[in-house]
């Protein structure tokens, strides 16, 4: 094209050369000539931009991330008029497509369409354009290349991943230990210490007015049960190149470990915010399904959502009768270590997965909560 | 289709080309206009082109009814009227011959396309043979040249480009043919001058922008900062300056009936008050005074020289418009009639004022008087006021409606006016009293005297630089003994000054104009910043108001040589056409009918005997087929119906997937025959007569099918226009 236009350059030039030194329908022939073919050629791809239609759809009710989904997509022309090169770009970081070439170029004759059938992944859960991106028009003469964006974008709504995880080993140790610990020869505490939160009527009155501290009641011999997972409800970014795959990460997190938890016998409870701070149970048997119904339909929140969910749940202490927690977050923040901290004190094993690709330059350590990253494109089976 | 225009497309530019340059467009060209020769030229390519594309059965048809009707037309002539027709049109077989040749080039150019760049290459040396000896080539040449070049361009360039979809080549150059059918179109009707191009445009916007420029520098320069000053050469309250700025750039463009070099007046505000150092209006009078005045002028050349009243006024036309400023000030010569198109300004005092500051363009007509004319001064120097008499003869000859209400007592009160506002005693001091009565001496009429007045400033130097007024003048008085006695130095506005306090101390009314002063050229032609000026005008009783222009260097002619080449009211009759003889153009149309229809009708009836033949030949020849050719026949028949229904096969579909697509518009059972055809072709199944039965059922559906639809869709169509209210 780049040659074309060169040429092209090189001869309006010299034909305005030509006018200049001779006269006649030659020089000015020619002169108007190149001219004109320009202004057509640009009112061709005005032509094409208005009338060119794109069709797109995808095969089956549902995408689910990281599987392969039939897509189609046609290209119709349905003018009278020739469409001589249009170039679809599918270029997106959210979905791959095979079988097809960014570069095919296609010509449309009038009333003509191309259809294709190809596959689609798609990386991540959420509601995102998928599928042709950008048109690209040329000109017959390839003077002029003029892409614009397409007009009518497929939307897909895509489910997260189930992935199915074979271990934990860091939630098996925390478990395991808690079992260990449970063996221990250390007695049980009848009371302990109040801390910022306790239900005040756990207050043991007798023994704080025999130590002069306020203590208050542990139900000796119970033991906790169950598991309990938070999620980070907030958005993290604006834009979609951020928060598609770190909320695509957290819910995939989630799903596979409350699956795999379920499936080990151990009851699952899961704790999100909505209008309200929710809560869903999954054992062996049931909830399994809501919860991912919930998890595909989940939307993110706005800033602020995360604090308040982590002091509610603080307030409401019902983490406390939890063998274990798990939070899966984006940020490990004072609001987050407070809770975890008060659960750890509380004898709850406390995980915290965070999903970031970037190394936090201070993570708060704590001596009885683990932290670990996880990247967002890193392989649950693996880093879990 | 694709092919047939292809085919055309690289035909006719060389058909054109050829027959354009060769010896019959040489010859003919005068006889048979260009025209016809394109036309036919055109016609013969595409019919060459046409013949290739059909079938052998209609090549015959085509090649039957076309002798046909010529062979009729031939008789249908007088027999000594055929051979003269044979003789002058024997250039037609030329340029068949020529078309042929063409085509027949193209047709072997598409097998070897090499060949294509010999004519390119021959075409390009006689392009620059012409060049270098100044020949112009015509303009069909060179474009049917360039439409082949760009064509085979675009060929070359599809044939390189990579592309997934329908891009046989021929489609594609026949589906871009409107683009460039609409690009040549707009060559043919644009003009080619063989002037070259003298970059006007370039020039006229670098003009543009040095004249902004030297407005901003003049700004700056100015000493008063007077903005007006720097714009339109003048400032609004006619203040005498110490210096003028040098801005020469576009104010006005104007364009005059007038002849060539004749100098023009443009009044665009005129003054009556001075005090020394600056001019004002005080004149806010809503008289018609141009209107009175030229009444006035008409009435007196009638009283002394009616026979000859054209050699002293002339009607001149000039249309104005401001481009270099926005004014409310309307420019008008002398004489001219207050009403002008395009505006509806207002009258303040002898001045035509818009109602607002805008770049108006309009037009006025105005008497030239001619000041060059030998009795000029016998009617200036007649004493005493016009008569009546005349004044009316004045309003009859003008014929204006807003002339007609005028009456001597409006005169009368109009000169009233004018002697109450313009002939203000300035107030002389002694020395000057005593220089005047000296210089006027003898002078016993207004006329003179003024003449006289103007001769005073021979003495005086023109300069744009005259320095500020000192302190001390501060009046008419000290004005004039600093201009005349000390200074003796200044420009137009100092010299108009002048002029006028002079004439008013010898009682005659005068007033201060401000406008443009230059020779007229023909055409439409820019007035300069630097055309600006300041004149005197004088009124005389009993002839009216004249230009006086006191500026030596700038004195403009105005006048003109009595030539007897036209006068002011040109008086032509319109030549009555000749009436034309009664019944003859009935006749001969008739006899033409009748010499058209015969041959149409012979060509008709060949065509129709064809037509059967044809059908006749079809049926023996589907008799004698096996079952494989009529089922190759049917298959034919039947696909013809389906694409006039609008169903075709599309680009790398297979007949199944035609066949389920097509399904969802057409009863199944009429594309079962589809599935029969394909075991033909893929599986080389042998066709039997149940085959040929289902072939022949098909047929029969389909072209059931496709009647019943177009019977609904008329349906339909009357549903809609009946149930339509046309009424609104």
């Amino acid at each position: 094209m780049r040659r074309n236009r060169v040429i092209f350059l090189i001869l309006w030039i010299l034909s305005l050369i030509g006018i200049s030194v001779r006269g006649g329908t030659v020089t000015y022939g020619l002169f108007f000539l190149l001219s004109l073919l320009p202004v057509i050629s640009l009112l061709y791809i005005v032509l094409v931009i208005l009338t060119f239609k794109v069709y797109q759809r995808v095969e089956g009710r549902e995408i689910i991330c990281n599987r392969k989904a039939v897509f189609y997509f046609s290209l119709q022309n349905e003018s009278p008029f020739l469409f001589s090169g249009v170039k679809a770009e599918f270029f997106s970081s959210f979905f791959t497509i095979s079988g097809i070439s960014d570069g095919t170029e296609y010509e449309l004759a009038p009333k003509s369409g191309i259809r294709k059938r190809t596959d689609m992944i798609c990386h991540y859960r959420g509601e995102y354009e998928v599928g042709i991106r950008r048109l690209i028009v040329q000109d017959y003469l390839r003077l002029f290349s003029i892409p614009y964006r397409n007009r009518e974008p497929y939307i897909a709504l895509v489910k997260p991943d189930i992935v199915q995880l074979n271990d934990i080993r860091n939630a098996k140790l925390m478990i395991g230990t808690m079992e260990d610990a449970a063996e221990r020869t250390e007695p049980d505490l009848l009371s302990r210490e109040y801390v910022n939160g306790d239900d005040v009527r756990l207050i043991n009155w007798k023994t704080s007015a025999a130590t002069n501290r306020l203590m208050v009641r542990e139900r000796t011999g119970e033991r906790q049960q169950g598991v309990g997972i938070v999620f980070e409800p907030e958005r993290c970014s604006d834009k979609k190149e951020i928060y598609l795959p770190v909320e695509n990460k957290i819910l995939e997190a989630v799903i596979a470990l409350t699956l795999y938890l379920s499936r080990q016998g151990i009851p699952v409870s899961v704790y999100f915010s909505k209008k309200e701070t929710e809560e869903m149970h999954v054992d062996r048997e049931n909830g399994f399904e809501e919860l991912y119904a919930a998890a595909s339909d989940y939307r993110f929140r706005e800033t602020g959502t995360a604090k308040l969910l982590y002091e509610e749940l603080l307030q409401r202490s019902v983490l406390y009768d939890k063998k274990a927690v798990f939070f899966i977050v984006n940020r490990w923040d004072a609001a987050l270590f407070t809770l975890a901290d008060r659960l750890s004190l509380g004898n709850v094993s406390v995980v915290v997965y965070l999903i970031s690709d970037e190394e936090q330059e201070k993570i708060r350590e704590h001596s009885k909560v683990k932290v670990i990253r996880i990247a967002t494109d890193a392989d649950l089976t693996e880093v879990m | 289709m694709a092919a047939f225009l292809y085919d055309i497309a690289y035909t006719v530019p060389v058909s054109l080309a050829s027959v354009m340059l060769f010896y019959l467009y040489q010859n003919h060209r005068d006889a048979v206009g260009l025209f016809p020769l394109l036309i036919l030229t055109v016609a013969f390519s595409v019919f060459f082109a046409l013949l290739r594309r059909i079938k052998t059965r209609g090549k015959i048809a085509a090649g039957g009814v076309l002798l046909t009707l010529f062979a009729g037309l031939f008789l249908a002539l007088e027999p000594g009227l055929r051979e003269t027709i044979v003789r002058e049109h024997v250039w037609i077989l030329g340029v068949a011959v020529v078309c042929l040749l063409s085509f027949l080039f193209e047709t072997v150019s598409q097998r070897v396309p090499i060949l294509r760049l010999l004519p390119i290459l021959s075409v390009l040396v006689y392009f620059a043979l012409c060049l270098i000896r100044n020949i112009t080539p015509g303009k069909a040449v060179a474009l049917s040249v360039y439409f082949y070049m760009l064509f085979a361009l675009l060929e070359q360039i599809q044939k390189r480009w990579k592309k997934e979809g329908d891009t046989e080549v021929r489609r594609h150059l026949a589906l871009l043919l409107p683009y460039l059918f609409l690009a040549f179109l707009i060559l043919s009707l644009i003009r080619m001058p063989d002037k070259i191009y003298d970059w006007s445009f370039v020039k006229k916007t670098v003009e543009k922008v040095k004249s902004r420029y030297e407005v901003m520098m003049s700004y700056f320069e100015t000493e008063d900062h007077d903005d007006r000053v720097a714009n339109v050469g003048f400032s609004d309250d006619a203040k005498i300056l110490g210096r003028l700025g040098r801005g020469n750039y576009e104010v006005l463009r104007v364009s005059t009936d007038l002849p060539k070099d004749c100098g023009v007046y443009l009044a665009g505000e005129s003054f009556d008050r001075f005090d020394g150092r600056i001019w004002e209006k005080t004149d806010d009078s809503a008289m018609n005074y141009e209107m009175l005045d030229i009444l006035e002028t008409t009435a007196a050349i009638l009283a002394q020289d009616e026979a000859h009243l054209q050699d002293y006024l002339k009607r001149g036309r000039i249309d104005v418009e401001c481009i270099g400023t926005r004014t409310d000030r309307v420019f008008l010569p002398l004489k001219a009639f207050p009403t002008i198109s395009g505006e509806h300004p207002a009258l303040l005092g002898g001045d035509l004022v818009l109602n607002e500051k805008k770049q108006a363009n309009y037009r006025v007509d105005f008497f030239r008087i001619n000041t060059d004319h030998e009795g000029w001064k016998r009617i200036l120097t007649a004493r005493g006021p016009v008569s009546e008499a005349s004044f009316e003869s004045a309003k009859s000859m003008l014929s204006r409606k807003d002339a007609q209400k005028y009456s001597m007592e409006d005169l009368e009160a109009y000169h009233d006016r004018i002697r109450k506002i313009y002939c203000e005693e300035p107030g002389l001091s002694d020395e000057m009293r005593a220089f005047l009565q000296e210089k006027l001496e003898g002078a016993d009429n207004d006329y003179e005297k003024l003449l006289r007045i103007e001769e005073i400033f021979k003495d005086v130097t023109y300069t744009r630089t005259p320095g500020e007024l000192p302190k001390d003048v501060n009046s008419a008085a000290t004005f004039l003994d600093h201009f005349l006695f000390r200074s003796k130095t200044g420009y137009c506005t100092h010299y108009a000054t002048a002029f006028v306090l002079m004439a008013r101390s010898q009682g005659i009314p005068a007033r201060y104009l401000q406008g443009y002063c230059f020779n007229s050229l023909s055409g439409s032609f820019p007035v300069s910043s630097s055309k600006a000026h300041a004149w005197a005008q004088a009124y005389i009783e009993g002839f009216g108001w004249v230009d006086l222009d006191a500026t030596p260097s700038r004195r403009a002619n105005i006048g003109w040589q009595i030539e007897k080449d036209g006068t002011a009211y040109p008086e032509e009759e319109p030549e009555e056409a000749p009436e034309p003889e009664e019944g003859a153009l009935e006749k001969a149309n008739a006899k033409t009918v009748r010499k058209l229809l015969f041959p149409i009708v012979y060509a008709a009836a060949f065509a129709l005997l064809f037509l059967l033949m044809d059908l006749l030949i079809r049926r023996i020849r589907y008799q004698k087929a096996d079952e494989e050719g009529k089922v190759r026949i049917l298959w034919g028949k039947n696909m013809r119906i389906l694409k006039r229904m609008g169903c075709r096969p599309e680009y790398a579909e297979t007949l199944s997937e035609f066949r389920m697509r097509t399904g969802q518009r057409i009863p199944k059972e009429c594309l079962s025959f589809i599935g029969v055809y394909e075991t033909l072709l893929y599986a080389d199944a042998k066709m039997t007569s149940d085959d040929v039965e289902l072939f022949l059922t098909g047929n029969r559906r389909l072209r059931e099918e496709r009647f019943r639809s177009k019977k609904q869709a008329l349906l339909k169509k009357l549903k809609i226009f009946k149930n339509t209210d046309f009424r609104r």
